[in-house]
Formats: structure tokens, C-alpha cells, sequence
């Protein structure tokens, strides 16, 4: 007589309900757990007994094989099961292509044309007083951060922070170069080029994250005063919007 | 003390486990620089980055559904004229019309190469709607083969808002000393291709040019005569 064949049997039977791999083997350890300690504990409440006897008994204390089986399928859908495991694999699986891609790739999130973010121009310090605070237009908000005079350049410089939720589709320069005029502090307008040409004021992408672009602007002001407020006009079909800042500090370039 | 490990449930794990999948593939879709599926999703993207409405679209090389992913190449499409004629434009283009102004954008798959520029209409009549660098052909009917001297190169100039009693329209494009006059086909929609040689003026950069429109009516009598300048480039 084979004692461990009819508790493979009982194990084999119970379990085989259980569709999804990983489970049935996991329900399968833990019924045989169960049955050990059953065992364990039937021969130390009786230490005389025959240990093929407690083995029966445990196995007998177990229940019917199919109605274990029955009740354990209901419990133990597949579905979810495959479910998880295919998530771990997709997971797996993208971790893979996403390294593979950066590592053959060795851009580090420069194959889109711009890394991720990038702060390369000096800061200058907030506008004193802001007409009005924020715009927005087109699903993009517009606002002026920072303000200064550029005594060397003679020219006022203005950052308009251009953010939008849509990392996807941050504004693009040369689009906002084309609705964008300057207006310095004596009134005039300029254009807005990032072709840095004359006549007009000229513009560059100063720092970009995943949600905003900030772009400075220097407007030509060779007779400014401190306190006189220059503005940002946008101008497109879709609508306009006007901002202006005050500039108090005068700076080197 | 020891802390407790977090014990997720099964379907917490699921969900964990496609929030990271999530999460990669964003990334992943930004390293190739966030390309959409069709050539439509990319010309309404470019409007929107360049704070223009929604126009409604008049006239396409190639189609609104085509499927632009790893399209760098700038192919050449076909666009029928309304007397069957068929003329081959290289590049994707769109143009659309919405109130008072126009757009002409031209879509790739890659996001960088694509362009796209708007124009204020003209109050009355058509206005012109110009390509940059644009090149494209057509055909003598019958012929199977491009051979020398029975294709006809052009740099396309689009119309819109054309009167609808046109039947014929020419245009003549003067820089310099150097002039082309090329003829017009009704795409339809009020839209009217306009085909000068590219072998008389061919493209040089950016450039100041100046036209004569010209549109007649089915008696052969002039309907429209326009001279202007336009920015090449």
C-alpha cells in the first residue's frame, strides 16, 4: 500500500477545479499543510496511534475530494488570474523595450528633439506689477515671469510662460512667434522673431518642462524708466490676449 | 519593530501592475516624440500648438485617415481634379477655412518636419494660399511612363473661396525679369489648384513674388483680374 498515493489523489482531485496554474498549485500546498498538521496534531493528542491510522484520519477529516473540488472552483476564477499574469508580463515586457530603446538610443529622452526639461538662460527677477495676472487662449495659459532691463542690450526682457496640461502638444514656437507682438514702453509694436533680425523683437525658447515653455522676449528700449510697463500681445484667429509687466531692475545682460 | 509588508490584493496588484504599464508606454511615447495615429490628428494638433480654431477642412493630398506613424518620407499624392484630371503633390497637405482666414499645413510623421502656416482671407473673391518649397506634377493623359518633356513640373499655388461660375484661371508668376504663367484646376469646394512651371521659377529660398490672377467665366469672358505679391518660402 501506497499511503502517500491516495493523499496525492485526495490533493490531485481537490485542486483540479482550479483553472489558473499558479493557484492550483499555491491551493494545492496549502491543503497538503493543512493535512500534515491535522496529522500532527492527531498523533500528539494520541501518542500511541498507528501513524498510517492518523494519516487516514486526517485524510478522512479532509472531506470529498469532488465536493472540495467543486466548491474551490467557485471560489478560484481563472480569469483574474491570467489577468495578473499577463499584466506582470506587459510590465515586463515595456520595462524591456523602454531600457533597450534608451540604451541603444543613448539620447536620454532626446529623440523627441528636446530632453525632458532644460533651464539654459539666467533668471531674472519677478515683474514688479502684472496686467492681468494670467491669460489664457486656446487651451494654453499665458503668463509673464520674470522682468528686466538689459542695460548693455538696451532692451527690456520679458519671460512668458506658456503652459498647458496637453504635454503632448506643448505650443510651438515659430506658431507663437507668428501671433506674438511686443510692446515696449513707448508704445511701439514689434513683431516677434526668433530669427533675432531687425526690425523686431527677438524671442528664444529659454526652459521647457513637461508642461510649460518659457520663452524670453527682449523688446528694443533704449529710452526706458524704471516703473514703465511693457506688454505681450497674442493674436490669432482663435481669439487675443494682452499682458504686461513692470520692470524695475535694471541688469547686465 | 518590524513593519508589515502591504498586502495587495490580487486585483490591486492588476490594477498596479497596468498603471506602470501605463506609465512606460507614456514614456515611451514621448522618447519618439508623441506621434498620433492619422494624418488628421496631426493637421488639428498643429492647429492647436499654433492657436488656431478648429477650420474646416477643403482640400487634402493624401487622406485625413492615413495612417502617418514611421511616415518620414515625403511622398508624392494624387488629387483628382473635377474633370478627372489627376496631379501629384509632394507632401501631405491640408487646407482649411474657417471664418476670415485659411490654413496650409503640411503633415508627417515625424512631428518636426511638419508645417503649417495661416492667412488672413481676402474680403472679396479667392485668396492664394502658398505652399512652402511645394513641388508637384500631372500627366498628359494616356501615358503610362514619366519620360522628359510629357510630365509637367509645378510649384502648386492653392485658391479658396474661388466664385463658382469659374470655369477656366490662369496665374502668372513674375520675379525678377523671369515670369510663368501655369493653369488653374478645379479641385472643388471653391478650391482651385494653381500649377506654374517650376522649371521657369524654380525655388530659391525665401523670395518676394508677384501674380496676375486671372478667372473666366464659361462665355471665355474675364470674370476676375488680380495682381499682388505674395511671400515664396
Amino acid at each position: 500500500m501506497l499511503p502517500d498515493y491516495r493523499k496525492d489523489k485526495w490533493l490531485n482531485t481537490a485542486v483540479s477545479g482550479i483553472k489558473f496554474g499558479p493557484d492550483r498549485r499555491a491551493v494545492r500546498e496549502e491543503l497538503a499543510a493543512h493535512m500534515e498538521d491535522r496529522e500532527a496534531d492527531l498523533r500528539r493528542i494520541f501518542p500511541d496511534i498507528p501513524e498510517e491510522e492518523a494519516r487516514d484520519r486526517a485524510l478522512s477529516a479532509m472531506g470529498d475530494a469532488e465536493e472540495v473540488k467543486k466548491e474551490l472552483a467557485q471560489v478560484h476564477k481563472p480569469w483574474l488570474g491570467w489577468l495578473w499574469t499577463a499584466s506582470r508580463w506587459l510590465v515586463r515586457g515595456t520595462l524591456a523595450v523602454l531600457l533597450a530603446v534608451c540604451v541603444l538610443g543613448n539620447d536620454h529622452y532626446a529623440s523627441a528633439g528636446f530632453p525632458l526639461w532644460m533651464d539654459w538662460t539666467a533668471h531674472y527677477p519677478a515683474p514688479a506689477d502684472l496686467a492681468p495676472e494670467r491669460a489664457e487662449l486656446r487651451g494654453y495659459t499665458f503668463r509673464i515671469t520674470q522682468a528686466a532691463y538689459l542695460e548693455d542690450q538696451e532692451a527690456l526682457y520679458l519671460a512668458l510662460r506658456v503652459s498647458s496640461p496637453r504635454f503632448w502638444e506643448r505650443i510651438d514656437p515659430e506658431g507663437l512667434y507668428a501671433c506674438l507682438t511686443a510692446v515696449s514702453p513707448d508704445g511701439t509694436r514689434w513683431p516677434v522673431s526668433g530669427a533675432w533680425t531687425e526690425p523686431c523683437a527677438r524671442a528664444h525658447l529659454a526652459r521647457w518642462d513637461l508642461f510649460s515653455r518659457e520663452f524670453g522676449v527682449y523688446i528694443p528700449a533704449e529710452d526706458w524708466r524704471p516703473g514703465e510697463p511693457a506688454g505681450l500681445e497674442i493674436g490669432s484667429p482663435a481669439g487675443s490676449i494682452a499682458l504686461s509687466a513692470v520692470a524695475e531692475r535694471t541688469v547686465g545682460s | 519593530m518590524r513593519r508589515e509588508r502591504i498586502r495587495l490584493s490580487r486585483g490591486q496588484k492588476i490594477l498596479l501592475n497596468l498603471a506602470l504599464c501605463v506609465f512606460l508606454l507614456t514614456c515611451l511615447w514621448g522618447i519618439a516624440g508623441y506621434p498620433v495615429v492619422t494624418a488628421g490628428m496631426e493637421f488639428r494638433r498643429l492647429e492647436r500648438t499654433r492657436l488656431l480654431p478648429p477650420s474646416e477642412i477643403v482640400f487634402t493630398a493624401g487622406g485625413e485617415g492615413d495612417i502617418i506613424l514611421n511616415d518620414g518620407a515625403r511622398l508624392c499624392y494624387p488629387v483628382r481634379a473635377l474633370d478627372g484630371t489627376e496631379l501629384y503633390l509632394q507632401g501631405r497637405w491640408f487646407a482649411g477655412t474657417g471664418e476670415d482666414w485659411a490654413v496650409l499645413g503640411l503633415v508627417q510623421g515625424v512631428s518636426y518636419d511638419c508645417f503649417l502656416r495661416w492667412f488672413p482671407l481676402e474680403e472679396e473673391g479667392p485668396s492664394l494660399l502658398t505652399f512652402y518649397s511645394g513641388y508637384g506634377y500631372w500627366k498628359e493623359e494616356g501615358l503610362q511612363e514619366m519620360l522628359p518633356g510629357e510630365t509637367h513640373n509645378f510649384f502648386p499655388i492653392l485658391l479658396v473661396n474661388v466664385p463658382e461660375e469659374t470655369v477656366r484661371a490662369e496665374i502668372t508668376v513674375r520675379q525678377g525679369e523671369r515670369s510663368v504663367t501655369g493653369p488653374g484646376w478645379n479641385m472643388g469646394n471653391g478650391v482651385w489648384l494653381m500649377t506654374p512651371d517650376n522649371q521657369v521659377l524654380p525655388y530659391q529660398g525665401e523670395e518676394e513674388r508677384s501674380y496676375t490672377l486671372r478667372l473666366y467665366r464659361p462665355d471665355g469672358s474675364l470674370l476676375l483680374e488680380r495682381n499682388g505679391e505674395y511671400w515664396e518660402g
